[in-house]
């Protein structure tokens, strides 16, 4: 391993991760918001969004990120309807249709994951937040919101990994992210191994950056689970009373 | 507790504060309400007691809709919930919003506590108060620490409720109820999931509150704290009301085999 | 387009690596004979060399390596790479030669050594018709990169280019010729980089202005069905950075083998082997 070279190549690569954080920022942002709509359609039985959704999912999470990134990128493009839209206007750009592919991929993963978190809110809390007049999107947004991301975030935080880590697929529809740059390091210089090993440890890097990020908003957001909780005299002894 | 204050009698000249007619509920095949009658005036106390399976929680839960009856009417401080006819049978509130305004009015209190789990103690009893009624925070904060100290917790209040035993939790969901002024209080077996020696400091605060003169509905198997508090115990059996009155007279001897046996446990 | 969450060029690197580990005495073993040697080439690269439906590879290169094989009486197994880490594989002793098109220039033989060249025809560019490039004329004269002869016409018509070229954007395959030769030549014309011969969908799709390759590739290219949208233009390059033209690429201290190719190469250009094939695949004679 020749380390000036390798260093080199660290330094050459340092201006692609904005480009990889940008877009694993900005599709997990708009995955997020999707998946939110998603799984609440999904646990409300919004019918017929419901099945719509369902499909949706199940196409995004039965097919390759990289199939769905090519579709969207060169399929797309093969239909002068859309070469003829405003949506062209996007779909033209690379960048474009790499967050989107991403945003729409993580959506379907995401919307399973909130789903599962809005399913596991305990029935009881619900209730007693109707029995204080709580409905709608007031007993969404106060109660049972809130107690679905705590449980939603050691899962998401996981998604949060594996899109920065998918971003890198990016570079195959000429994006210059740190595996773009890394690929042109390698076309000019024969030498994949260095430079695979440099990339890599970007990715390390970010990946390790995300789970601290993780782990302080599951410590801000359960406070209570800070240190291991005394939990004494509940349902050890229910009494039943039977004639 | 203050002794001083001589019990607070029912008035039966003011509109009942809750009035059941009719009241039929169904799970399936399975009829659990057969039609009940029953009222609770203003002030009074009632206990319902019942062995397991009576109907006595779901009759409790059909007051403030939680569940739907599928006939009859339940009519709350003077107003009636309307309901509406499904399409397929079932009914719903006419109008989610009516029904929402006069929950705010019912207190409840579950037989597991049911605290919010993401929201300190504090949060809890503020939450209904600040978010339904948007009354100011800082005047519910004020209120909200006055009904923590009521109930013997002042100093949880920042506490988280995973971090509290049974008893401190269901005591911070009175307060919660509390916290909402409500016109009636209604207790769904609130100790049954409390180790022994943790039913005690629940009690004394229910006893508090009776002593008070709230109107409370207080669905339980401790039948000695029920023939203590209460202005009418409710007996039921089967989805009906087999007997109800002051409570001297459904403890007279030899009047129900059934609640005999049910007393003797 | 192989579909996986790996990439091609980590699968390469892997193979690399393992490749390093293994494979040294058994190289050792085979280095005086070569009877049996491995040829890789890209299987995407028509009329040169192409994969078949049922999976067989075929093209100018693949006829040529057999005929190769069959001068110099050595077996021969010939597998598809793609281009991407076609050169770190052939360093890693994952196969022997590589016969793909492959341009001998100054850039890659710091890496490989290169036999003398098997076809020749220099690099050119494709537009899309109805693209303003359309309209600057294909010149079918070649323009010899650092020949003294040729540096005026060079001049002129990388002014011309230059000028044609503001506001558009290049296609171009990553670790080509093409994308050397506008590093260097013209360095201020956007281009965006491909892993494979997708430049040509975004140029039919209209992402890209222009494609630059090989004119024995885009030559076929224009007379496949579908494709009459598209056009030759502009000057024909080569030689410096571009090569003398495509040449078989061996490890750099495998001289008996290049030997042994160079030897075989001149058999068949001097019997018209060579000739026939690329008839054959060209309908015009590539050899240089």
């Amino acid at each position: 391993m020749d380390f000036e070279f390798l260093s080199q190549t660290f330094v050459a690569l340092l201006p692609g991760i904005p480009v990889t954080l940008e877009l694993a920022t900005l599709s997990l942002m708009l995955g997020a918001g999707l998946a939110l709509a998603f799984a609440v359609v999904r646990v409300r039985r919004l019918r017929p969004l419901n099945w719509l959704v369902i499909g949706y999912v199940y196409v995004f999470r039965g097919t390759p990120l990289l199939v769905q990134l090519f579709i969207i990128y060169y399929g797309l493009a093969q239909f002068p309807e859309i070469r003829s839209s405003f949506a062209w206007t996007y779909l033209r750009e690379p960048y474009w249709c790499a967050l989107l592919a991403l945003a729409l991929n993580t959506a379907a993963y995401g919307s399973e994951i909130l789903r599962g978190a809005l399913l596991s809110v305990p029935r009881g809390q619900i209730m007693a937040a109707q029995a204080c007049g709580m409905s709608g999107f007031l007993l969404f947004r106060r109660i049972v919101f809130p107690i679905a991301l705590r449980q939603a975030l050691p899962a998401y935080g996981n998604e949060f990994i594996l899109m920065i880590k998918a971003t890198s697929l990016a570079s195959l529809v000429t994006l210059a992210d740190v595996t773009g740059i890394a690929a042109r390091i390698i076309a000019e210089t024969y030498r994949p191994v260095e430079v695979f090993v440099a990339a890599g440890t970007i990715y390390l890097a970010i990946s390790y950056g995300l789970i601290l990020l993780v782990r302080v908003a599951e410590t801000r957001l359960n406070p209570d689970r800070r240190d291991p909780a005394p939990v004494a005299g509940v349902g050890a002894a229910r009494k039943e009373v039977t004639p | 507790m203050n002794q001083m204050t001589p019990p607070a009698q029912p008035d039966p000249a003011l509109p009942p504060a809750v009035s059941v007619r009719g009241l039929r509920k169904r799970y399936g095949k399975l009829e659990v309400l057969k039609g009940i009658n029953f009222d609770a005036h203003r002030g009074e106390v009632v206990s319902i007691l019942g062995s397991s399976g009576s109907g006595k929680s779901t009759l409790l839960r059909c007051i403030n809709m939680l569940e739907i009856p599928e006939a009859g009417t339940v009519t709350v401080d003077g107003t009636e919930i309307a309901l509406v006819t499904r399409r397929d049978g079932g009914r719903r509130p006419a109008d989610p919003r009516a029904m929402d305004q006069l929950r705010a009015r019912i207190g409840m209190v579950f037989q597991d506590f049911n605290l919010w789990s993401h929201k300190t103690v504090l949060g809890n009893v503020i939450e209904a108060p600040t978010h339904v009624q948007k009354r100011p925070r800082a005047e519910c904060i004020a209120e909200a620490r006055a009904l923590l100290d009521k109930v013997g917790i002042a100093d949880k209040a920042d506490q988280y409720p995973s971090r509290l035993s049974g008893g401190q939790q269901q005591r911070a969901a009175i307060a919660r109820a509390l916290a909402m002024n409500p016109a009636v209080m209604l207790f769904d077996e609130p100790t049954s999931a409390l180790d022994p020696e943790l039913v005690g400091e629940v009690l004394r605060v229910i006893r508090a509150l009776a002593e008070e003169g709230r109107t409370m509905l207080i669905v339980t198997h401790e039948v000695s704290f029920a023939r203590d508090i209460s202005d009418t115990v409710v007996f039921m059996n089967d989805g009906v009301i087999e007997e109800s009155g002051p409570p001297e007279e459904v403890f007279a001897a030899g009047n129900n085999t059934r609640l005999a046996r049910f007393v003797e446990g | 387009m192989k579909v996986t969450r790996l990439t091609q060029g980590t699968a390469a690197a892997l193979i690399a690596l393992c490749a390093h580990t293994f494979l040294p005495a058994q190289l050792q073993a085979q280095e005086k004979s070569w009877d049996t040697i491995r040829i890789a080439t890209e299987g995407a690269f028509p009329p040169f060399n192409l994969t078949r439906q049922d999976g067989t590879l075929d093209g100018y290169d693949v006829d040529l390596s057999n005929a190769l094989c069959e001068r110099m009486k050595a077996k021969c197994t010939i597998i598809a790479q793609p281009w991407d880490g076609i050169i770190p594989a052939l360093n890693a002793g994952k196969y022997d030669a590589i016969v793909a098109a492959m341009s001998a220039n100054p850039e890659r033989a710091k890496v490989v050594s290169f036999t003398i060249p098997y076809a020749a025809g220099g690099v050119t560019f494709l537009t899309s018709k109805d693209n303003s490039l359309a309209d600057v004329p294909y010149v079918d004269t070649l323009i010899r990169l650092q020949d003294p002869k040729d540096a005026d016409k060079l001049k002129a018509a990388l002014a011309e280019l230059n000028t044609a070229f503001a506001g558009k954007v290049a296609g171009l395959q990553a670790s080509t010729i093409a994308t050397e030769f506008f590093h260097k030549y013209l360095p201020d014309v956007k281009i965006r980089e491909y892993k494979g011969n997708e430049a040509e969908l975004d140029l039919a799709a209209g992402r890209v202005d222009m494609i630059m390759a090989s004119l024995m590739y885009l030559s076929d290219l224009v007379k496949q069905d579908g494709r009459e949208n598209l056009v030759l233009f502009g000057p024909r390059f080569g030689g410096g950075l571009l090569g003398q033209g495509a040449a078989i690429a061996v490890r750099q201290d495998d001289d008996a083998l290049r030997e042994k190719l160079d030897a075989a190469l001149e058999e068949l250009k001097a019997d018209g082997t060579m000739k026939e094939i690329s008839m054959k695949w060209f309908g015009f004679d590539v050899t240089p």
